[in-house]
């Protein structure tokens, strides 16, 4: 049994998260560098960040269910080799 | 129809004819298959969920790492989309009456603007291959020049036969008034060969 705190497992998913999100705002940036005189790339530019938005805004509705002051538990399989000490 | 778009360049005479993008139902392909992935892992768990009595307890650690695996796999597809997009839309042919440019965003930090001036423009093919591209009429536009890049090819865009004809209407226009003895644009690098007539009655043209 491995055992370890919820929270670790939220900050593995911010930075994982956060380098989509740099990814994200990287590829706004040269959106709108070479296009933030047309008007179709400022409105989907728009609608992207919308998107990214109602991401963000349904995974932590749905992360609310998971209480982040408590540990997870991970049973390991009864493999011999592990009575062994390997 | 006018076009306002601003290129690298532009000059203050000089307005656009043809503005091109690739043909639309090339993003529409690549959007797709992104949705096609998307909708994958929903109709899995619903698949999963019905032969199965699999569900998860709600703030488990199975629930979490689902919920976060689905967040990070969304959004990584959501970028894709809006770089599909600005693939799309900033990859730009723009043919005006001087020059043809062909400008080519590749990736996120790779852009690439190529222009040629329109008397230097050799030769213009079109091509259409393939079902799709027939009944929807979308295909290549090589236009050959004998400038440094030598082959412009303007890619999957919409009716390349009449781009092709715009191009060669532009060039012969360009022609007509360089063989024109009173002329009055005739480039420095003019290629082609003038008749001492032609020659000099541009020079005195450009005296006066």
């Amino acid at each position: 049994m491995i055992e370890f705190p919820a929270l670790w497992l939220k900050y593995g998913f911010f930075a994982l998260g956060g380098l989509l999100l740099l990814l994200a705002f990287v590829y706004l940036l040269n959106g709108l560098r070479y296009g933030a005189r047309m008007t179709l790339t400022v409105m989907t530019s728009g609608l992207f960040i919308a998107g990214v938005g109602i991401i963000a805004w349904l995974t932590n509705s749905m992360l609310t269910a998971v209480d982040w002051s408590s540990t997870f538990s991970v049973p390991l399989p009864d493999v011999s080799f592990l009575r062994f000490g390997f | 129809m006018p076009h306002d778009i601003d290129f690298p360049g532009r000059q203050s005479d000089e307005h656009v004819v043809i503005v091109l993008h690739r043909h639309w139902f090339i993003f529409v392909r690549s959007v797709a298959t992104l949705v096609l992935l998307g909708g994958a892992p929903v109709v899995v768990m619903l698949v999963w969920s019905r032969l199965t009595d699999w569900q998860l307890a709600d703030g488990s650690l199975g629930y979490a790492l689902l919920v976060m695996a689905g967040a990070l796999y969304y959004l990584f597809l959501w970028i894709l989309i809006y770089g599909y997009w600005l693939d799309y839309y900033l990859d730009t042919f723009i043919i005006t009456n001087k020059r043809v440019v062909d400008i080519e965003q590749a990736g996120l930090f790779g852009r690439t603007v190529a222009e040629e001036r329109l008397y230097r423009i050799q030769d213009v093919t079109s091509d259409t291959k393939g079902i799709l591209a027939t009944s929807l009429r979308y295909g290549n536009v090589y236009v050959q020049t004998a400038g440094k890049t030598e082959r412009f090819i303007f890619e999957q865009v919409p009716h390349p036969e009449l781009v092709a004809r715009s191009i060669l209407d532009l060039t012969d226009k360009i022609d007509d008034r360089l063989e024109r003895p009173d002329g009055d644009s005739l480039p420095a690098e003019n290629p082609k060969p003038l008749s001492p007539a032609t020659r000099s009655g541009t020079v005195g043209k450009l005296r006066q």
